[in-house]
């Protein structure tokens, strides 16, 4: 697991200006959720004249005997259950409202800021993370915003009313509440912490196994060859055993919170019966009153242990916010000064590249470039050939600014890479990757990826082109057999076959082929070979290749070695150059030469 | 049933913790009904002073004890404090216990589903969406322990409190014990149906924050695809529509919840209302005391809640029975066997393969290999060329037993591969995949994942022979660098020879490398092979490859042809014959004369 990418601890004290910032993306709904604090004020002032009604009802119809106004008491009663029937309807819908509508908003936004991240980004961020940022920590932002307003506004509104009325009915019972309160309030406010810290970890632990989950399937095929299922079964065992001590104290914690707070509460109770009894005897207060007095105690914990929960979850919410933020204000590091419009979408590229003074490393000190310089002049077609480890891979990538040279220029037609937009790059040129990379979905759907408003036709035309309708026809469905996870049901060369289509359907203007032909056999390949041919004639092109069969017909092929070129020319140039790239060449034929002696001679 | 079923079979153990929780249950309930007969003592008979008319015929305490209790009545707040504090502490001891429980069951299901899933057959593996198993391993796992730890319990208590409530309101008074529970039934039925009716909502909503969560998943894993194509906005667009849907499925859901809960929260305000109204009536009437009516009161509010959850907690059951369901989907599938020959691991196996008249196709498919004759002598190196997709790695995969055949034989050592145990057989053969997994480890750990106990000299000599050793050494942190998910951070050739060195290290008699050496340049595949040459006649040894410099190495050479055996035979043999293998060393060789 990498390490910096676990959940960080969070125990510092609330952040205003943090909470700020996610209010103010609630901002689209400040009317809603003014309503709502409004419908929530007017909810706390019906739930805490209730008891009063059993008040009165004692006092004045009970005690004396008298049936004079039930019928206006029960009218009145019902019409608050009416009220309050709307009230809560209303309320939970706008809530809704605001935690869809937040959550949505923010997954819009991050989901557009990951979009334009640059590789690098992607390097160092695993899956698994970002899809946790954007499912359950935006939820929970969405729900802490909107389900916070109503616990806010419900509870502060009914400690106050009630207070008011209980020191209208009697302020020296009044003053048990007040009383209570800090001790319900510090109970409260001390267990719902320990509580988030417990889950916390619940949490951690629960995307860890998440992940282990993940990378047992995703790895199955690795894990069965290397039998590593039991070493794998004992590490999840360990991961699951703490899980289980994790949350088995936090349901502990949970368990004993409301228990206590409802003990301290009925001492409130007890409080009341004893002293109130005795104010009753007395007759200082009404026994309508007394019992008025004990149900709002029983319920004194409700509007305090919400409040404590909702700066809890805030607590804990913030490590959710600052990830989220966090996501949101990433500069993709990679950005050009000049914006698209749609005069871009007619310009085509001349493919004329100039790279000067590159310089570049993945991690400080571990340069891959120094001072690199190249030039390829439009419609040429070069080949990369060289040890693997060299940066043959790296340079397209800084070509299709993919990554960012820490110094000099890479020019495209005359223009820094930096000053023309990177989807006018990116939509002129086509890369086949190393690895071919295939969508969940049918063959057809792969294919027209690389052009989305292509006919069947045309799918069909670039598969045969790359030679690949001939096994798509042997499948089940043909065009629509379905292939599975990441291209999980064909075999690596159909893969790449593919992709390679799906680039030739783009028709781009420079094409760059990372060793695209790797895992397709030779036959297959000399076919694609001359399709290759055919389409680069009028482009540029940029081929990478370590079977120096695939690039004969290149005008100029580049040896390069630890990052730097060091023999460049025609084939028959590096030929009779002698150099290191006759050695390559040499070396794998030389084999074959005897072999061919041999068997002539034979 | 059958989902009990699934529970107790998971339960082992448990069930006298399980017991403990429903008699705490059974306590707590008891001693949280005290309270208001408590308070209505102290209204009617201790304030009011009218003769006390004890429940469960309890003896009537006399004049003098009431004006002693009327003198002191804090005794009266005690044991309100008292009966409180024995309620809520068995509430915490049976919380305590269910979570014990539920957490208990969690784990042991989960190690299960562990297990099982690593052991289920590759072909499972292959066909099945990742995202939908984790879903399943995680959230349904959750499901099925929050069942466990509340909603059985739960529902224990509701039916308990009802069972309990309903005599001592009797005893009370019968007529207003009518009035009290006229709408509780309702609510009950309002509840459940309600929630029945919405189940499938709740699905939706459910399927498309999967659909949202796997369209996410697809454009981040993808990125590299996305970003090459400048396809940003189409998945911007693509996975808006469906945050879009899921907004809208849980708005459309929560504004159905927004009805639900004030209807019913209304309903169960009638009922309190009702107990009210008719209460003063008797009251005043006589038929009641105020002590009375206002115990009817507690009652009805500890009563209606429960109840109203009641119909939710039945319907959840129903989902816990779903996700039971797709947990035991996964556990009825059959694990691939792990019993045959199986002798202990520092036996070697020879090493000797022979395919007999195999045939093999994958589920559903048409037969990939046909008809496959082949015997591979111990210590013998093979090569294997062929088409794209004509069933190389198919044939090797079948060796490990990754897949199983169905028509023909395969025999190592003279003996059927079905008949030796897959782990023993797995840890006789270091493959190289096609496309290897790596880990997010360091280097060290990757080469050295098969390796019982770490051993640096053997990872080393891994690395040397896969010519490895020189570019981990110009690595900052040298085997203690570690690599991004799935090895993104090295070159297509690093990550290749790091999965050829994991394949070496423990030198297994026989050696499978499928398309090993796609990825690196020609010299450290010289010296690569080199290596292998000299490790010759240790292992047998099956290359696949479409680079004929391997072809150097082969004692004999097979070329696949839609899967079946179209050549065999030596270089000299194959190359004077018309066939692939002339037409693929042809295709070499004009290119040889032209560098001559
Ligand atoms: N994303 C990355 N983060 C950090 N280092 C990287 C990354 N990608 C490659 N490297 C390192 O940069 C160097 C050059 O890698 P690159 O992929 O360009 O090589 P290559 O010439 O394409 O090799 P191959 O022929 O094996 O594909 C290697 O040492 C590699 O480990
Ligand atoms: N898991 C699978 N389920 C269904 N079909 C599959 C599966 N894996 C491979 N196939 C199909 O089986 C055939 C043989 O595939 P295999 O991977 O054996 O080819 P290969 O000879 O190794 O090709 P390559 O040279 O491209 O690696 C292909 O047509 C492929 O589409
Ligand atoms: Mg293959």
């Amino acid at each position: 697991m990498n390490q910096q990418y676990q959940e960080k601890e969070f125990t510092k004290n609330l952040d205003p200006k943090l909470w700020l910032a996610v209010l103010k993306q609630a901002m689209p709904y400040k009317h809603t959720m003014l309503w709502i604090a409004g419908l929530m004020t007017f909810m706390a002032g019906l739930d805490s004249i209730l008891p009063l009604f059993t008040k009165y009802a004692i006092d004045n119809m009970i005690i004396p005997k008298s049936f004079d106004g039930i019928l206006l008491f029960s009218l009145l009663y019902v019409g608050v259950v009416i009220v309050g029937f709307f009230t809560v309807a209303v309320f939970i819908h706008l809530t809704g409202i605001v935690e869809t509508g937040m959550n949505y908003d923010l997954r819009k936004r991050c989901f557009a800021k990951l979009q334009s991240m640059h590789l690098a980004y992607y390097d160092r961020t695993p899956t698994g993370w970002i899809v946790a940022r954007l499912n359950s920590d935006i939820s929970r932002l969405g729900d802490i915003v909107a389900w916070g307003i109503v616990d806010l506004a419900w509870g502060f509104a009914y400690i106050v009313i009630v207070s008011i009325i209980v020191f209208t009915l009697s302020w020296k019972l009044a003053l048990i509440f007040l009383f209570l309160l800090p001790f319900i309030g510090y109970f409260s406010i001390k267990f719902q912490k320990k509580l988030l810290v417990a889950y916390r970890m619940v949490r951690k632990l629960n995307s860890r196994i998440t992940h282990s989950f993940g990378e047992g399937i995703h790895g199955a095929k690795t894990t069965k060859t290397l039998v590593r299922e039991e070493a794998n079964l004992n590490e999840f065992t360990g991961l699951n055993r703490e899980m289980y001590s994790s949350s088995v104290k936090a349901a502990v914690a949970s368990a004993l919170f409301m228990p206590l707070i409802l003990m301290v509460s009925s001492l409130g109770v007890g409080l009341v019966l004893w002293l109130g009894g005795v104010a009753t005897i007395n007759q200082s207060i009404t026994y309508g009153a007394l019992v008025a007095f004990i149900s709002y105690t029983m319920q004194l914990f409700e509007p305090i242990s919400n409040v404590a929960r909702l700066f809890a979850e805030m607590q804990n919410g913030q490590a959710a916010a600052e990830r989220v933020f966090s996501l949101l204000e990433l500069e993709p590091e990679i950005v050009s000064s000049v914006p698209w419009d749609e005069s871009w979408s007619k310009r085509t590229m001349q493919g004329d590249i100039q790279l000067q003074n590159i310089s570049f490393a993945y991690k400080e000190g571990q340069a891959v470039f120094t001072d690199f310089d190249l030039h390829i002049r439009s419609g040429e077609s070069v080949a990369l050939v060289g040890e693997t480890g060299t940066g043959k891979t790296t340079l397209v990538n800084l070509i299709c600014r993919f990554y960012e040279p820490q110094t000099g220029s890479i020019k495209i037609d005359g223009y820094d890479l930096r000053e023309i937009p990177l989807k006018w790059i990116h939509s002129q040129l086509g890369y086949v990757q190393q690895v071919p990379h295939l969508f969940q979905g049918s063959i057809l759907e792969n294919i027209r990826y690389g052009k989305l408003d292509a006919s069947d036709a045309e799918v069909i035309r670039a598969a045969q082109l790359m030679n690949a309708d001939s096994f798509i026809r042997e499948l089940p469905g043909d065009y629509s057999y379905q292939v599975g996870e990441s291209g999980n049901l064909l075999s690596t060369g159909q893969k790449q076959l593919l992709a390679f289509a799906r680039v030739v359907l783009a028709n781009p203007r420079l094409l760059i082929l990372d060793e695209a032909t790797a895992s397709i056999d030779t036959e297959t390949e000399s076919l694609v070979q001359i399709a290759m041919n055919k389409v680069l004639q009028d482009r540029t092109g940029i081929v990478v290749a370590h079977r120096l069969s695939t690039i004969r017909n290149v005008d100029r092929i580049l040896m390069m070695y630890k990052g730097r070129i060091i023999e460049s020319g025609s084939h028959t140039e590096l030929m009779h150059l002698k150099g290191r790239y006759y050695k390559l060449y040499m070396n794998q034929f030389m084999q074959e030469t005897a072999d061919a002696e041999l068997a002539r001679e034979a | 049933m059958k989902s009990f079923a699934f529970v107790f079979s998971f339960a082992k153990g448990l069930k006298l913790r399980y017991t403990a929780a429903i008699v705490f249950i059974i306590l707590a309930a008891s001693f949280s009904f005290l309270n208001p007969l408590l308070i209505r003592f102290c209204i009617d008979t201790v304030l009011g002073g009218k003769a006390a008319d004890m429940p469960f015929n309890l003896p009537v305490p006399s004049l003098s004890t009431i004006g002693f209790l009327r003198n002191n009545l804090w005794l009266a707040g005690l044991a309100i404090v008292v009966v409180s504090i024995f309620a809520h502490g068995f509430t915490y001891m049976r919380s305590r216990f269910s979570a014990q429980v539920a957490e208990e069951f969690a784990r042991r299901l989960r190690n299960k589903l562990y297990d099982h899933i690593q052991k289920l057959p590759y072909a499972w593996h292959s066909k099945v969406q990742t995202g939908d198993i984790i879903q399943r391993c995680t959230s349904d796992v959750d499901t099925v322990r929050r069942f466990v730890a509340l909603q059985f319990v739960q529902l224990g208590r509701s039916i308990f409190m009802v069972l309990l409530i309903l005599p001592i309101m009797l005893t009370m008074n019968a007529k207003m014990t009518f009035y009290s529970t006229l709408v509780v039934p309702i609510v009950f039925v309002y509840a459940y149906v309600f929630f029945k009716q919405v189940r499938r909502r709740f699905k939706a909503q459910d399927e498309a924050e999967g659909y949202l969560t796997t369209t996410l998943e697809e454009s981040i894993s993808g990125i590299r695809i996305v970003k090459a194509f400048a396809r940003e906005e189409f998945e911007i667009n693509r996975f808006e529509k469906a945050a879009l849907d899921y907004r809208n499925k849980c708005r459309g859901l929560v504004t159905l919840m927004a009805w639900y809960w004030a209807s019913s929260d209304a309903l169960c305000m009638l009922q309190i209302a009702l107990v009210l109204i008719f209460g003063i009536r008797f009251t005043i009437n006589g038929d009641i005391t105020l002590g009375t009516l206002l115990a009817f009161s507690s009652y009805i509010g500890m009563l209606i809640w429960p109840v109203r959850e009641m119909g939710r907690i039945l319907t959840d059951m129903g989902r816990a029975q779903v996700s039971i369901g797709r947990l035991q989907e996964i556990l009825d599938t059959p694990v691939e066997s792990f019993d045959g020959i199986a002798h202990d691991n520092s036996h070697r196996i020879k090493g000797e393969i022979e395919f007999r008249e195999l045939s093999f196709s994958y589920e559903g498919g048409s037969d990939i290999l046909k008809d496959i004759n082949l015997k591979i002598a111990s210590g013998e190196t093979i090569v294997i060329l062929g088409a794209t997709g004509s069933g190389k790695s198919t044939l090797t995969n079948l060796i490990p037993r990754l897949f199983d055949y169905s028509q023909g034989q395969i025999l190592i050592d003279g003996i059927d591969l079905n008949s030796y145990d897959r782990q023993y057989l797995r840890k006789q053969i270091g493959i190289v995949l096609q496309e290897p997994f790596l880990y997010a480890r360091s280097l060290q750990e990757n080469i050295g994942i098969a390796l019982q106990n770490v051993d640096v000299v053997k990872v080393q000599k891994a690395a040397a022979e896969s010519a490895l050793e020189e570019t981990i050494s110009e690595f900052e942190h040298g085997y203690e660098t570690v690599i991004g998910e799935r090895g993104i951070t090295l070159s297509g050739g690093q990550r290749q020879r790091c999965a050829i060195a994991r394949a070496l290290v423990l030198n297994a008699p026989i050696i499978i490398l499928d398309d090993a050496l796609s990825a690196v340049d020609t010299e450290t595949e010289e010296t690569i092979l080199n290596n292998l040459k000299r490790r010759k006649g240790r292992a047998t040894t099956i290359i696949i490859t479409h680079r004929l410099s391997s072809v150097t190495l082969a004692d004999r050479i097979v070329v696949l042809e839609h899967g079946r055996i179209a050549q065999i035979g030596k270089h000299e043999d194959l190359i004077n014959v018309p066939g692939v293998y002339q037409r693929i060393w042809s295709i070499q060789h004009k290119l040889e004369e032209e560098a001559g």
